[in-house]
């Protein structure tokens, strides 16, 4: 990115940031029917340097998912997003080796699973408003550390009930965590050299949802009193590996520890009251991801790259479910690789256009795919095009 | 004779392929491969007519800010409107007010179109009685400008922009499953957009744009190439029954 700040007085720069980043493909899955995955991403921010040791910064971003293949457990490959984010952040340098930055950012997003529906009447639409504080360190000219806390609250205004959910029969996974809450998170970073790692902790207390138990309550309903908390820990380390001066490499790993408080009751059909199982700690899990991407440089215009991921996710509680939705003995567990390949161009120094091909595939003991995919295959070929100034 | 006559080859080559080709019957063009795609487009076009003719107006709007050494500008979209559509269209700006200190230039623009191909369509209701179809296309906004350094500019702004069409098919248009009958649609948005204009030669700008339309969430997306009169650019509607739609327009400034 080239800025070129503008001088707005004698101690206020403004440099601006724009960028446009479109994604068109065909995918093309072992069962089912082709998606055409699209992706639209705008950004446009300001950054403005106050004084010496103080900027402060701008930035919107509008951003548009379309079908295509998922990651994330609980999304339908139709699923289709559409995200506004504001963030504001002021960073200033208290001195040679403490640097200080809050930041305030909202988020809108909205949701549609089908078709005919219609832009702000998604069940899963949510609103997230918070802050944070970093305050980071330099050590050493080669080390860098640096602790974050933020806060968020999240609001689903369409969402309504946990419980009617599971009776209508549809996916618990869909569902889960779509409830107002509370969003505390304590974080730590550290960077040495080409080394990084990070260690997060975050905390979600619902602020309405009740737990689900497995014995009905003195006011008939299978709720408790208690509300549901969850909580994720996550570990991250990478390195970015040169080999030459033409060739980069940057393996990654990751691991997360998710509890939840909240249980899961069966209901055997949909209008029916009365549960036919009860599972405790229905949410809890640990999952492992590894990434190793490469880039070979090919000239100043042209790169190739080609990169492979294993995400392994293991449910310490949750029994699996066989094609007909009935518990069957043991752990659920989901395996997911996903590997690409293509070559980048790069007209100019603001533009990048990217022709890719990648593969995606899932394994799970979950058989049960009437609402969400679990066992699938698939290929995606298609094109990126990137503007940034 | 050595050299050839390319004008009497063409013509016969031409002449002879129309010999040669049988026209193609209108059910054997519907069940073929290309057939059956385009039905199913135009039957995608039938579900919402009025979001594809307002991603088409869209083209024939340009509310990034005038340079700043001009006054005004009169625009023409001539791709993919005029042609192949007929839609003419006229679009003006003015600059009420430049860049100076804090304050942003601001510009003002207004648009209007209409089809012309309509005039000549026999239009009837439902007793019979033949009426006039209606098209009406406009758009009016307002524009602020910032200049960041000597080759950019940021801007932003909002706009009202409203495609309306009215009319009945004497004889619907029918092929394979895709049966047109008529086109009866009112759209109206009212849209914020930004974006950032980029000096990238001598006579040259780049402008990147997003747009975002308040009653049906709509996101639009615009990379435009502009010359002293030419422009060049392209439109990007996640959600339009044309994902990509390319534009050519040509302006003149005062």
């Amino acid at each position: 990115m080239t800025c070129l700040a503008y001088p707005l007085s004698a101690e206020v720069k403004i440099a601006p940031y724009y960028s446009l980043n479109f994604m068109d493909a065909v995918s093309i899955p072992t069962k089912g029917d082709w998606l055409f995955p699209l992706n639209l991403t705008n950004d446009l921010g300001l950054m403005a340097n106050v004084g010496e040791n103080n900027s402060v910064t701008g930035f919107y971003e509008l951003k548009y998912t379309g079908p295509g293949f998922k990651k994330e457990e609980g999304q339908s490959f139709t699923d289709r997003t559409m995200d506004h984010i504001l963030v504001f952040r002021d960073e200033q340098k208290l001195n040679d080796l403490y640097t200080l930055k809050a930041q305030l950012d909202y988020m809108r997003e909205y949701v549609r699973t089908g078709a005919d529906e219609v832009w702000g009447q998604g069940l899963y639409d949510f609103q997230r408003t918070g802050f944070g504080i970093f305050l980071g360190r330099q050590f050493a000219p080669e080390l860098y550390g640096e602790l974050s806390l933020q806060f968020h609250t999240i609001l689903f205004p369409n969402y309504s009930d946990l419980l009617a959910e599971y009776q209508a029969g549809a996916n618990a996974d869909s569902s889960t965590g779509k409830q107002n809450q509370n969003v505390y998170q304590l974080g730590a970073y550290g960077k040495y050299g080409a080394n990084s790692a990070s260690a997060g902790i975050m905390l979600m207390n619902y602020t309405k949802q009740k737990i689900i138990v497995q014995t009905v309550q003195p006011d008939g309903t299978y709720y408790s009193g208690e509300l549901q908390s969850d909580m994720l820990v996550t570990l991250n380390a990478s390195r970015e590996q040169k080999i030459g001066e033409r060739i980069l490499v940057v393996p990654g790993f990751a691991y997360k520890h998710k509890t939840s408080n909240q249980n899961f009751q069966d209901f055997a059909t949909p209008t029916s009251t009365v549960p036919v199982q009860y599972v405790g700690e229905f949410y809890n899990y640990n999952e492992i991801d590894a990434v190793l991407p490469f880039t070979l440089l090919i000239s100043r215009k042209w790169e190739y790259f080609a990169t492979i991921e294993w995400d392994w996710k293991d449910y310490t509680a949750r029994p699996p479910r066989d094609v007909n939705n009935v518990f069957v003995s043991g752990r659920q567990a989901n395996d997911i690789i996903i590997w690409g390949t293509g070559f980048t161009y790069k007209a100019n120094e603001v533009t990048r256009t990217t022709f890719f091909y990648q593969y995606q595939g899932e394994t799970s003991n979950m058989k049960f795919e009437k609402y969400l995919p679990y066992n699938y295959a698939g290929y995606t070929v298609g094109i990126n095009f990137n503007y940034s100034y | 004779m050595r050299k050839i006559n390319y004008s009497f080859l063409f013509t016969a080559i031409l002449g002879l392929s129309m010999l040669l080709a049988q026209p193609a019957r209108a059910d054997d063009f519907a069940n073929s491969a290309v057939g059956r795609q385009l039905i199913d487009l135009g039957i995608k076009f039938l579900d919402d007519p009025g979001d594809f003719f307002f991603n088409l107006h869209t083209d024939n709007e340009d509310l990034s800010p005038l340079p700043k050494e001009r006054n005004g500008s009169l625009r023409w979209n001539f791709f993919p409107t005029t042609l192949p559509f007929t839609w003419a269209n006229l679009s003006a700006k003015v600059k009420i007010k430049n860049d100076s200190g804090y304050w942003p230039q601001i510009d003002l623009s207004a648009e209007y179109g209409n089809i012309l191909a309509l005039k000549a369509v026999k239009s009837s209701n439902d007793n019979g009685q033949e009426i006039k179809p209606s098209f009406t296309d406009y758009s009016f906004g307002a524009t602020a400008s910032k200049v960041m350094n000597e080759k950019t500019r940021i801007f932003g702004g909002v706009k009202f922009a409203s495609v309306n069409m009215d009319v009945t098919f004497s004889t619907p248009v029918v092929l394979g499953d895709f049966n047109m009958s008529s086109l009866h649609f009112a759209v109206a948005d009212t849209s914020f957009f930004m974006g950032l204009s980029q000096k990238t030669g001598d006579n040259c700008y780049t402008v990147a744009q997003l747009g975002y339309g308040c009653k049906y969430n709509k996101i639009t997306s615009r990379l435009m190439l502009v010359y002293p009169h030419l422009e060049l650019g392209l439109d990007i509607f996640p959600e339009g029954l044309l994902v990509i739609q390319p534009f050519l327009a040509w302006h003149w400034y005062f």
